[in-house]
C-alpha cells in the first residue's frame, strides 16, 4: 500500500485482495471483493469475476461510471504514510512494506493515541449479514436469503430479489454494497432498490444501534488494536486426542504451541496446556477466537481465570493482561 | 473474454520501502497476464488505449 491514495481506494483493509474496475480518470465502475465472517474467499470465485469483468466492459463503453455521493473524488491525496503512527510501525520492519491491514491498524493506533477508539471502530465495511441477508456468490446481487428479525426481513427484503441500487447507488457486487453500507450510519437508516419479478421495488431498512458488529470478526488483523489478547497460539485438539483426554466434541479444547506475551507466562501458562475454558467461555473456538474474545470484550489490565488440563489434572489459572497495549 | 480488453494493474502490498519517499521494489506475479505494476502507467496507458482498468491489490500473510 506505499504512496497509494487512501482518498480513492477505500476498501476494508482487514481483506487481503481487493479490486476496482476503474476509467483513466480515476472514476470507478465497479468494486470486486469483501468477505463475510466465514472466509476470506467467501465472495471471490470464477463465476462472479468474469460476470464483473464483462459488466465492467458494457459500462466502459458507454462511460457509465459510479456518480453517486457515496463515491471518492481522489481530487486529494491521502497515502498510509501520512497516518502519524505508521511512520514508528514501519521503522521496527525489516520489510517496510505496508500491508493492507496495516492501514487500518495504523489508523486505529492514532484514534487510540488521541483517546477517540471506541472498540466497534473495528466493525469496518460491513457485508449483507449486517442486513440479514446473504447474496449468491455467484451473482452478488442476487439475495439468497432473508434471516428472519432482521432488518432486511422487517423491511420487506424477498429471498430471490436483486439489489440494483443501495442509497442511489449501484450495486453489482457485494464490494459495491459494502461500500454503500461503510457510509452508513449505526444507528441509521438505508435504502434499497429491488427488483422483483421485473418490477423496481423500493424498500427502506432500519438499521438499529450495533449492525455494523458481526458473529465473528475474529479473522480481523486490526482487532489486536482495541483490546488485549491472550500472547499465545495454539491448535484445536482432533478428535481422537479428545477422547483420549476425555474431552467432550463442541466443547474448548485448544492447545498451546506457542506463547509469545509476558502476561500468559506470568500466569503460568505452559506450551503444551490445553484450554478448557477461558473467562467463562467453555464453546469450541479455534485460537483466533480465543484471543477475539479479551480483544473485544476485556480491557486493558483486567484479569481473567482460564482452566487448563495439564498432565491430566485440571487447573485454574489468572491472567492479568497487561495495563497499556505494547506498542 | 478478451484477455487484452481490460488493463490490468497491480498493487501489491508487500514490496519494501526503506523511506517514506521512496517506492517498495516491485515483486512481479508470473502468468499469463501483463500486469502493470504503477497506477499512474497504468491510468496513462488506460488513456492511450480507451481501455478500463482492473486495479487489484493483494497481501501475503
Amino acid at each position: 500500500m506505499n504512496g497509494i491514495n487512501l482518498e480513492l481506494f477505500q476498501f476494508e483493509f482487514d481483506l487481503t485482495w481487493m479490486s476496482f474496475f476503474m476509467d483513466a480518470e480515476n472514476r470507478i465502475y465497479t468494486r470486486y471483493g469483501g468477505r463475510d465472517d466465514s472466509s476470506p474467499e467467501s465472495h471471490l470465485n470464477r463465476n462472479s469475476l468474469l460476470a464483473t469483468m464483462r459488466s465492467a466492459l458494457a459500462l466502459h463503453k458507454v462511460q457509465d461510471v459510479l456518480k453517486s455521493r457515496l463515491e471518492p473524488t481522489g481530487r486529494t491525496v491521502r497515502t498510509p504514510e501520512q497516518i502519524p503512527t505508521m511512520r514508528a510501525m514501519l521503522a521496527k520492519r525489516k520489510n517496510k512494506c505496508i500491508h493492507c491491514h496495516d492501514v487500518k491498524v495504523a489508523s486505529l493506533r492514532h484514534l487510540r493515541n488521541q483517546d477517540k477508539l471506541q472498540r466497534h471502530m473495528v466493525f469496518t465495511y460491513p457485508t449483507a449479514a449486517n442486513l440479514g441477508i446473504t447474496v449468491s456468490p455467484d451473482r452478488q446481487s442476487v439475495i439468497r436469503t432473508v434471516k428472519p428479525g432482521t432488518p432486511a426481513a422487517r423491511a420487506g427484503v424477498r429471498r430471490g430479489d436483486t439489489i440494483l441500487r443501495a442509497e442511489d447507488h449501484r450495486v453489482l457486487t457485494l464490494g459495491d454494497l459494502s461500500h454503500v453500507l461503510e457510509k452508513t450510519a449505526d444507528p441509521g437508516r438505508l435504502s434499497l432498490e429491488l427488483k422483483r419479478n421485473g418490477r423496481a421495488i423500493p424498500v427502506r431498512l432500519d438499521l438499529s444501534t450495533g449492525w455494523r458488529k458481526s458473529t465473528d470478526p475474529s479473522w480481523r488483523e486490526s482487532l489486536h488494536v482495541v483490546g488485549p489478547n491472550c500472547g499465545l497460539w495454539g491448535r484445536r485438539l482432533n478428535a481422537n486426542e479428545r477422547r483420549r483426554l476425555k474431552l467432550a466434541p463442541g466443547k474448548l479444547a485448544l492447545k498451546v504451541t506457542f506463547i509469545w506475551g509476558p502476561h500468559t507466562r506470568k500466569a503460568g501458562i505452559r506450551v503444551g496446556d490445553i484450554i478448557v475454558r477461558l473467562d467463562g467461555q467453555a464453546q469450541d473456538m479455534t485460537i483466533k477466537q480465543l484471543n477475539a474474545h479479551p480483544m473485544l470484550n476485556k480491557a486493558w489490565g483486567d484479569t481473567i481465570p482460564i482452566v487448563l488440563r495439564r498432565k491430566g489434572r485440571e487447573l485454574t489459572v489468572r491472567m492479568t493482561f497487561p495495563r497499556r497495549p505494547a506498542d | 473474454m478478451s484477455r487484452t480488453a481490460l488493463l490490468a494493474a497491480t498493487m501489491l502490498a508487500t514490496t519494501a520501502v526503506p523511506s517514506m519517499a521512496q517506492k517498495p521494489p516491485v515483486q512481479k506475479i508470473d502468468g499469463l497476464v501483463n500486469w502493470v505494476y504503477d497506477y499512474e502507467q497504468g491510468r496513462k496507458l488506460a488513456r492511450r488505449t480507451g481501455k478500463p482498468m482492473f486495479v487489484v491489490f493483494r497481501c501475503e500473510r
